[in-house]
């Protein structure tokens, strides 16, 4: 299968802090990937480099055959980790801010996944507790129809419930779909039946690039074991 | 697509604008029952709501133009921004546009505004046709002034802002430097830009008001200085887009 996202030699650098360095890599069309990784360990500015938001100091990037240009960006959903939405806003006029952007976004999906998950419309984002801001904003990105989908940390900060009710929404939205998924995270408790590849990131490069099931019949282990194995910790 | 950011933006400081729309009202009719009586007082109050009102319109040009981006990253909707279809261009122009609409609005609210006192002049016939004409025009004058001053002001703001958010300096003592090396740069570009417009009148435009008195564009400013000026915040708008599409990251 095609490769949608291309990386080579790249290289991050924000001050004298080396986010990233000399990381290689392709991602195939349909390859649901996890990044993972500890804190600092460049996960995040990897996928802003992706998405555009964060600009390399050096290397080549090139997503869905052409650089992170608008007309690429048409076709990525990107869940930031943070509180990205304007917080003055209702999620109904979210929803129409973002359909004006997004052709492909399906504002009648979204107010019924909405409705699904006891998000009012008339409510303001600002108004909203952390899981439900971090639901909304994996719903707003799986109500539309990108090639690509980068979430980062959509785990983080957020109760077992909220986690929970985050992860069913994805695994209905990328099993058994054609998309491309990249996803940060140091939770890979449950992930790990949806995950086609893991890449490890320490210190800003890669240290593992394993497709899942290679790395069960390579190692015997799995992906969890193998990142307390990696990063130290409980085995 | 630029529409959308801008009615975002608008939608945002619509609180602002309704607050100083409704301080300008307050001013107007206080100086209309404090000097009720005395008509011919009256004749001061239009410019006095003028500069009032647009003092205040210019300080919020500056902590607009200050604040417009710096606001998005520290609140993260910069990334949010950043990660939207669209580029610096339709970013920078559209945070523009959206100042331009509001101060638009506050100009007409002003001038309209100072024209009460001249209306009531006008039916109590303490001034004549002539001068509430003369009065009207002046006052609308004065008023467009202060719009591209405010403008101006906004677009100059804007620029620094997002030099120090390209440059990443943190430092408040860099960033006060870098500001006045700006400004002196900023006043070089300018004169070298009245120089290109020599061909044009070296003369500030002139209107006589029903004092007698006369006034120039933006305290004398000539008609080079004019020209000098829109061109500097082309300049400028231009070279923020191109800053802000290549240094500008969360």
């Amino acid at each position: 299968m095609s490769e949608v996202i291309k990386v080579a030699n790249l290289y991050k650098k924000y001050g004298t802090v080396i986010a990233l360095q000399n990381v290689t890599l392709g991602i195939k069309k349909g390859e649901i990937v996890g990044i993972c990784g500890p804190n600092g360990s460049g996960k995040s500015t990897f996928l802003r480099i992706l998405t555009g938001i964060v600009k390399p100091t050096r290397g080549y990037v090139e997503v869905l055959g052409g650089f992170v240009s608008k007309k690429v960006k048409k076709n990525i959903a990107y869940v930031s980790e943070n509180d990205v939405f304007y917080k003055w806003m209702k999620i109904e006029e979210l929803l129409v801010f973002l359909k004006s952007f997004y052709t492909d976004m399906d504002v009648e999906r979204a107010k019924e996944l909405l409705r699904k998950e006891g998000l009012d419309l008339d409510k303001k984002v600002g108004e909203l507790s952390k899981g439900n801001r971090q639901r909304l904003k994996v719903i707003m990105a799986i109500s539309r129809s990108p090639e690509v989908i980068l979430l980062d940390e959509p785990f983080s900060g957020i109760d077992m419930l909220s986690r929970e009710r985050i992860l069913n929404l994805l695994k209905e939205f990328l099993i058994g779909g054609e998309r491309t998924a990249l996803i940060s995270t140091h939770f890979v408790e449950g992930l790990e039946e949806i995950f086609s590849r893991v890449i490890f990131f320490k210190e800003g490069s890669v240290v593992l690039d394993e497709n899942c099931e290679e790395l069960r019949e390579k190692y015997g282990k799995s992906v969890k074991a193998m990142y307390f194995d990696v990063f130290g910790g409980l085995s | 697509m630029i529409a959308k950011l801008v009615w975002k933006d608008i939608r945002e400081n619509f609180i602002n604008t309704l607050i100083f729309t409704g301080l300008i009202l307050a001013m107007t009719i206080y100086g209309l029952v404090k000097n009720f009586k005395d008509v011919r007082s009256l004749a001061v109050l239009p410019i006095l709501i003028v500069a009032f009102s647009f003092i205040m319109v210019l300080g919020y040009a500056i902590y607009r133009g200050f604040s417009s981006l710096k606001r998005e990253k520290d609140r993260n909707t910069l990334e949010f921004l950043l990660s939207l279809p669209v580029d610096g261009r339709e970013i920078v122009t559209s945070k523009f546009l959206a100042f331009f609409t509001e101060v638009l609005f506050l100009s007409l609210c002003i001038t309209l505004f100072s024209h009460i006192p001249l209306f009531y002049m006008l039916i109590t016939k303490a001034i004549g046709k002539a001068e509430f004409i003369s009065a009207v025009k002046t006052i609308t004058y004065i008023a467009f002034n202060f719009f591209l001053l405010a403008l101006f002001l906004f677009i100059v703001f804007q620029f620094y802002e997002i030099l120090v958010l390209s440059l990443k300096t943190k430092n408040f003592f860099v960033n006060a430097i870098l500001f006045f090396v700006y400004l002196y740069l900023l006043s070089e570009l300018i004169a070298i830009f009245k120089k290109v417009f020599g061909f044009l009148p070296d003369q500030a435009p002139i209107l006589h008001t029903i004092w007698g008195e006369t006034f120039t564009i933006m305290g004398g400013t000539n008609y080079q200085g004019l020209a000098a000026g829109a061109l500097a915040g082309v300049v400028l708008i231009v070279s923020g887009i191109i800053l802000f599409n290549k240094r500008v990251e969360v």
